[in-house]
């Protein structure tokens, strides 16, 4: 059986693209029982949207309630457990014993212990199962060869994450954020202090000029897709339900690129040249294989003065005619530059800007203004949900 | 369970200055996070008989997330502490207390999770399984706490150290920003000053990984209140002169 990739959605629009773009399915917050309280969401009805979407696709959609309750959430976290299922969800994440108990009591949903329980070992995953559990989203400290032995000894599916930020501490156990704003990382308000900056001194007093941070780089597991797909785990997960439209599409993109090309025995090195393209377009931090290469060191970020990005973000496509597409443009561009197109479940393709005309129909040479609508022609048919960029000169 | 004071053992501390302990906690030596260098695991079984010398409990910490690798070891270790006397053991990792569950140890089992158990259900969930205590997050109200302590009486312990583990990480996040800027390592443990602030928080670093400590409020929890539910306490060794 293939292997399942799945992607993270903030809202209506990234679902629809990271389906379009080739994910097996997408986990979505479940109001404001998830993670990441600062995401724009989803009402009832655009679950219900969002949902028809994915089946069609033949795509499921996994809703996260992942955040640790106190007894005063459970009234309308009850309620909201009750319509679950007539939302027509093909799964809950979460990280409460109690919240696996109410899914289960309310709803025949399948029920995934998410990582904020840090699960690392069989005897955790045996303990999760015995509640109920059908899945166990494995906790990011862990190395391929690890995987693999939890992998074929587990009874329930195991989940691992491929790609995205990384805490640099163990999952749910971490007081810093609470410590230093009283905001609750477990309740989804983490302020991140791992990754701001801190002067380290000896016990002496001595202090060391060089700064010092606690962020780790962000993940990057491209390059172990083959090892990956050996190890029988049941799902491999992108991070980002905070991201934008574009980084989740261009990382379904190359990791739906590479998961086929494997399975299918079409891997080649020109094609792991343009997937690595795609991750290079969306990102912004340093990124690595943390610990699933047991031999690397996890890796830290320390804070780069330069900027990371190495291509423009452009738009995403409509009003396409064929060849001819129109955007509304992120950043600048201008006549003989040189495109990149994304498409779903396509490769790359370039053409050079040859002709640029403004919302009013009229040539232009450049456009620098954000969000303008500018007309392009390609000389290829440009599907729907297609976006373009540019490298960065 | 009948026993309410706990505290973490040192070989250090005077036991005058704990006359209300009911039960002293050693920090594993193999399987806690920061282990005392003071105790070998070689000398657990005369610790945990002068313990019992003065009518006390023994409980093993063992607060590391286990890889598989950790828990074949936990798998044969556990027996060996049973065998030597030790009464119970503390730990973070669920599948510690799977273990100790299901295969047919009398070890007692308190399950620590930091602050994953922030509701009276979640407790119950854990405490229906067999586990005999549960640690409530520290960062509750007084009403949150006092809700849990009543329907869970004598089956709830809160960590009312001043002091404590504020962050885990598995990464050896010193080492690393020694090697990286080509430094030499001094010690074992830092304060990181957090650029806006002047206090800082210690940073240690152990084979287990790197740890950051610091000072949270002790939870809202009023002593005498709780107590009348049966409620556990764990607590600081008080200083010199300070008053209980």
């Amino acid at each position: 059986m293939s292997v399942e990739l799945l992607a993270p959605a903030g809202n209506l629009s990234c679902l629809k693209l990271a389906v379009s773009y080739g994910a097996d399915a997408v986990y979505i917050g479940i109001g404001n029982f998830s993670l990441r309280n600062d995401s724009t969401g989803f009402s009832e009805r655009s679950i219900i949207a969002a949902t028809r979407f994915a089946h069609r696709a033949k795509a499921k959609v996994y809703g996260a309630i992942n955040f640790i309750p106190h007894d005063s959430d459970f009234k309308s976290l009850t309620n909201t457990i009750k319509k679950l299922e007539r939302l027509h969800l093909d799964g809950v994440i979460c990280a409460s014993a109690e919240i696996l108990r109410l899914v289960k009591k309310n709803t025949k949903l399948p029920v995934f212990i998410s990582t904020q329980q840090s699960v690392l070992n069989s005897a955790a995953i045996a303990f999760w199962k015995s509640l109920g559990a059908d899945r166990v989203i494995l906790g990011r400290e862990l190395s391929i060869d690890q995987i693999k032995r939890l992998c074929e000894t587990s009874e329930v599916e195991l989940e691992c994450f491929i790609h995205g930020g990384m805490c640099t501490n163990l999952s749910g156990r971490c007081h810093l954020s609470h410590y230093y704003t009283k905001r609750d990382a477990n309740r989804g308000y983490c302020a991140q202090p791992c990754r701001w900056i801190y002067q380290l001194q000896e016990e002496n007093g001595f202090s060391y000029d060089e700064i010092f941070t606690m962020g780790a780089m962000d993940l990057c597991a491209i390059s172990l897709i083959p090892e990956l797909l050996k190890t029988g785990v049941s799902s491999l997960k992108i991070e980002g339900r905070m991201k934008s439209e574009y980084y989740i599409a261009a990382c379904v993109h190359g990791y739906r690129s590479w998961i086929d090309a494997n399975e299918n025995q079409t891997a080649s090195e020109s094609l792991l040249k343009e997937v690595m393209d795609d991750l290079d377009s969306c990102a912004n931090r340093p990124a690595g294989t943390g610990f699933l290469e047991a031999k690397e060191k996890p890796g830290q970020i320390y804070p780069v003065t330069d900027s990371f990005v190495n291509h423009r973000f452009l738009g995403i496509v409509k009003k396409i005619d064929k060849t001819r597409f129109s955007t509304n443009l992120r950043n600048p561009l201008r006549l003989g530059e040189e495109v990149t197109v994304m498409s779903p479940k396509q490769p790359l393709r370039h053409f050079i800007v040859e002709k640029m005309t403004n919302a009013e129909g009229e040539e232009i040479v450049e456009c620098h203004q954000p969000m303008s609508e500018v007309r392009l022609q390609a000389p290829f048919v440009i599907p729907p949900y297609s976006m373009i960029r540019r490298r960065n000169t | 369970m009948t026993v309410h004071n706990w505290y973490l053992y040192s070989p250090d501390d005077d036991p005058q200055l704990r006359p209300d302990a009911d039960v002293l906690l050693v920090s594993d030596p193999q399987f806690s996070n920061l282990p005392n260098p003071q105790i070998q695991t070689s000398e657990l079984a005369e610790i945990c008989n002068v313990g019992h010398a003065l009518k006390l409990e023994m409980f093993l910490l063992m607060d590391q997330l286990l890889d598989e690798d950790q828990l074949q070891k936990l798998r044969t270790y556990l027996p060996w502490i049973e065998a030597i006397g030790f009464d119970g053991v503390m730990f973070a990792d669920v599948g510690v207390g799977y273990e100790i569950l299901t295969k047919g140890l009398r070890l007692k089992s308190v399950y620590d999770p930091g602050d994953l158990i922030s509701s009276s259900g979640e407790a119950h969930q854990f405490l229906k399984q067999g586990f005999d205590l549960v640690v409530p997050s520290r960062n509750l109200s007084f009403d949150q706490a006092l809700l849990i302590a009543q329907k869970h009486k004598k089956r709830i312990l809160f960590d009312l150290r001043r002091f404590r583990v504020l962050a885990a990480s598995k990464r050896k996040l010193l080492s690393d920003y020694f090697e990286n800027k080509k430094i030499k390592k001094q010690a074992d443990t830092y304060w990181m000053i957090e650029e806006k602030r002047k206090s800082g928080l210690e940073i240690k670093e152990s084979d287990a990984g790197t740890f950051v400590v610091g000072r949270l409020p002790s939870p809202e929890v009023c002593y005498s209140t709780m107590r009348s539910y049966g409620a556990h306490f764990l607590l600081d060794i008080p200083q010199k002169g300070e008053r209980k």
